[in-house]
């Protein structure tokens, strides 16, 4: 089944929605590098943090004491849904790191010998977040919430076109998003993942969201490739060509939208993509918007998606290589004309 | 003439189990323990619980680790949840030699939560760069199962989901539905979490958890235990399964129910949807329904809300929770709970709710003991925080 795109929406480090996004991705807008309060050691806490979004109408009461996950799952979710009806919709949620300032609050208090607050545990659930949403959307089908690296954007892709084609719902909200705080910036860089000197990544956070459904004429989401787990000993180079060469079968795409955030696995994917393609056109919109996991990777679908329906992409194709060696890809593409 | 014959290519049929719960460590340990009736709850040994109201849960026994360092010895540098799901996973493959799956959903709430905590008391003092990596790693929910897959070379992708304890139910449907849309010919579907400081303190927080007894649907119940597990299912298609079918997954239904973060609605909306779309999805009527297996976690708002949706949906069909025997396992438990449902169809016998002093909840529960009776259609419900509910058709191969 084809995913047609029937609503966006956005918060990240470059904007509050969809098109503030949009516009300063085309203009190359890089934001600023901040160092997150409370880091044991600043110097590995820099980070691009998210615009505050605005609160959407009918989240108050459940948001009251959620985490930022949350207002961005939710602002996110509301700008895709716009003035559509949630009726028949199914909801799928994604993130990598979840509510990952509360559960460091929380733990931390355990450690301290205190109790632990009743009102950050809840919050610390994965799927807490998809839970906001749900309820201020009033969303009673199927809510499902998927961990994962950067992967999982497409993993929710994909679970949406399942649920789709059960029958079990006409539509279908993609949801994924991240927060930032200083155990995970310090916990990717004791890992090697994140920026030192000028390479590696920089960790960002908010939320995407793309309102999917059966497409009628063909344009969209044409194919999401189940994907691949690249074992250790395997070269990742070899294991990445098969997902796309098997992605793309049939089809020669112009513009790839690449996982890319600035590290030794991003210049393998990019380097593998051209191997390809010689002829294609690259974005790396993580190398602005800074790495937020499944957040970006659904930001690079909605890319995708926007490049081809402006007519300046007649195929795109979505890749992404996950930090835990998940890879994943998807093509779009226009209609049957 | 219409032909109603199913297109075997896309009936779920499971040809491959296995299981670590508090009952034991394999199918045949389990079966004896539900047999038995046996209570695997005890005293917490694996951290200090002088701070909390609780001091038990269901564990699993030592043994475990020798299964999983048979399989590898590099389980002794994984996380305990990949320690618990290794054997579970190795049970399931060797009944069905030369297995590939196609692509691996697993459920969980916590995955490698006792690094991530290893990983924050370590943060002050002196750590090696590589042990950091380790931690942060195996932390993440997808690695104890990337992990795993590992030691038999599989490179299909991982879908973990995290629908708090609706996940293990949750990757079962999901794997039965992407065999049943034709998507895939092979998945495994997998349930797995390990007992955690972080998460008993969050319950203990909550009060949630019982001092005494876990008695679920009882009159005086006060609470849960927490459990920990892991169960492991091979699922493909009725013409790649051929005549190994250890059962099927014959429909399932999930449900929001947008209440409270933690509270279930007590008028049992979302249970109710979920048992009534499972049945709809499998297209059976209750009359033919044999065994519920409840989710029922003994927590006074839980069993209410979930003894409502029973009584609606089916209240002649024998009911029993398994928790007060092995505790509640959380991401783990609705594969836990589908695992020992195979056993009991296979076995002809209901599971015995224990510690069941006096319910009046209106339900015919299997109190104390084991029931035997002639078990084909089963349903096994599982709900969790943020109103997440699910529910599975399972039977007897035909």
């Amino acid at each position: 089944m084809r995913l047609s795109v029937l609503g966006r929406g956005c918060v990240s480090s470059l904007g509050r929605e969809w098109a503030g996004v949009r516009a300063a991705l085309s203009n190359g807008v890089k934001p600023e590098l901040r160092s997150l309060p409370d880091a044991s050691d600043p110097a590995r806490a820099g980070a691009y943090p998210a615009m505050t979004p605005q609160a959407p109408s009918g989240s108050a009461g459940r948001l009251r004491r959620s985490s930022s996950i949350s207002y961005f799952a939710c602002a996110a979710a509301a700008e895709a849904l716009g003035g559509l009806s949630s009726e028949a919709t199914a909801l799928v949620f994604a993130s990598s790191n979840g509510a990952v300032s509360y559960t460091r609050k929380f733990f931390a208090e355990v450690m301290d010998g205190k109790p632990g607050s009743p009102l950050l545990f809840p919050e610390t659930v994965y799927n807490a977040a998809p839970s906001h949403v749900a309820a201020m959307l009033g969303i009673d089908s199927s809510v499902l919430a998927l961990v994962g690296d950067a992967s999982a954007g497409l993993d929710a892709l994909a679970t949406a076109r399942t649920l789709l084609g059960s029958g079990s719902a006409n539509q279908c909200l993609v949801v994924a998003a991240e927060e930032l705080d200083w155990i995970a910036c310090e916990g990717y860089a004791r890992w090697g993942l994140t920026l030192r000197g000028t390479s590696g990544a920089v960790l960002s956070e908010g939320g995407t969201a793309l309102l999917v459904g059966p497409s009628a004429d063909g344009a969209g989401i044409l194919r999401i490739h189940p994907g691949r787990t690249v074992p250790k000993s395997e070269p990742a180079a070899g294991a990445f060509r098969a997902v796309i060469e098997e992605v793309t079968e049939g089809v020669v795409p112009d513009l790839a939208v690449v996982s890319c955030s600035g590290g030794r696995v991003g210049r393998l994917e990019e380097a593998v993509i051209r191997g390809l393609f010689p002829e294609i056109r690259v974005l790396a919109p993580k190398r602005n918007t800074g790495e937020a996991f499944a957040a970006s990777s659904l930001l690079q679908c909605a890319l995708a998606v926007d490049e081809v329906e402006r007519g300046t992409s007649r195929a795109a194709l979505v890749s992404v290589f996950g930090w835990n060696r998940q890879v994943g890809a998807a093509v779009v593409a226009g209609g049957r004309k | 003439m219409s032909d109603h014959r199913p297109n075997l290519r896309r009936v779920p049929v499971i040809t491959g189990v296995g299981c670590v719960s508090p009952l034991g460590c394999g199918l045949s340990q389990t079966r004896q323990g539900l047999l038995g009736s046996r209570d695997g709850i005890s005293a917490v040994k694996l951290f200090s619980t002088g701070g909390f109201l609780c001091q038990t849960a269901g564990q699993v026994a030592d043994s475990v680790e020798d299964l999983a360092l048979g399989v590898t010895r590099k389980a002794a540098r994984w996380p305990r949840a990949a320690r618990l799901l290794l054997p579970a996973m190795a049970e399931a493959l060797e009944e069905r030699p030369g297995f590939l799956p196609e692509v691996v959903i697993a459920g969980t709430t916590s995955g490698g939560m006792d690094f991530g905590e290893d990983f924050f008391r370590g943060l002050g003092g002196r750590r090696s760069g590589k042990e950091d990596r380790r931690l942060v790693r195996g932390y993440l929910p997808q690695q104890p199962v990337i992990e795993a897959l590992g030691v038999w070379r599989f490179q299909a992708p991982v879908r973990v989901v995290s629908n708090a304890c609706a996940s293990g139910t949750n990757a079962l449907c999901l794997a039965a539905g992407l065999v049943r849309s034709g998507e895939v010919e092979s998945a495994m579907a997998i349930g797995f979490d390990a007992l955690a400081e972080l998460v008993f303190a969050g319950f203990d927080c909550l009060r949630a958890s019982t001092t005494e007894k876990c008695r679920p649907f009882d009159s005086a119940r006060s609470g849960l235990v927490l459990g920990e597990g892991a169960a492991c299912f091979l699922i493909e298609n009725a013409v790649r399964a051929g005549d190994r079918g250890l059962g099927r997954v014959a429909g399932w239904g999930l449900a929001n129910d947008n209440h409270h973060l933690t509270q279930p609605n007590p008028s049992g909306i979302g249970p109710r949807l979920a048992m009534e779309r499972a049945l709809a999805d499998a297209g059976w009527t209750t009359d033919t329904l044999d065994y519920i297996n409840a989710h029922g976690t003994g927590t006074p708002f839980n069993d209410s809300s979930e003894a409502a949706a029973i009584r609606h949906v089916a209240p002649q069909v024998p009911v029993s929770s398994t928790k007060g025997m092995t505790g509640h396992a959380l991401g783990a438990a609705g594969a836990i709970e589908a695992a020992f449902c195979l056993l009991a169809m296979q076995g002809g016998f209901l599971p015995a709710n224990i510690n069941l002093r006096e319910s009046d909840l209106g339900l015919d529960i299997v109190a104390n003991s084991v029931r035997l009776a002639d078990c084909r259609r089963v349903l096994s419900n599982s709900f969790g925080f943020g109103g997440a509910n699910a529910s599975i058709a399972l039977e007897v191969t035909p």
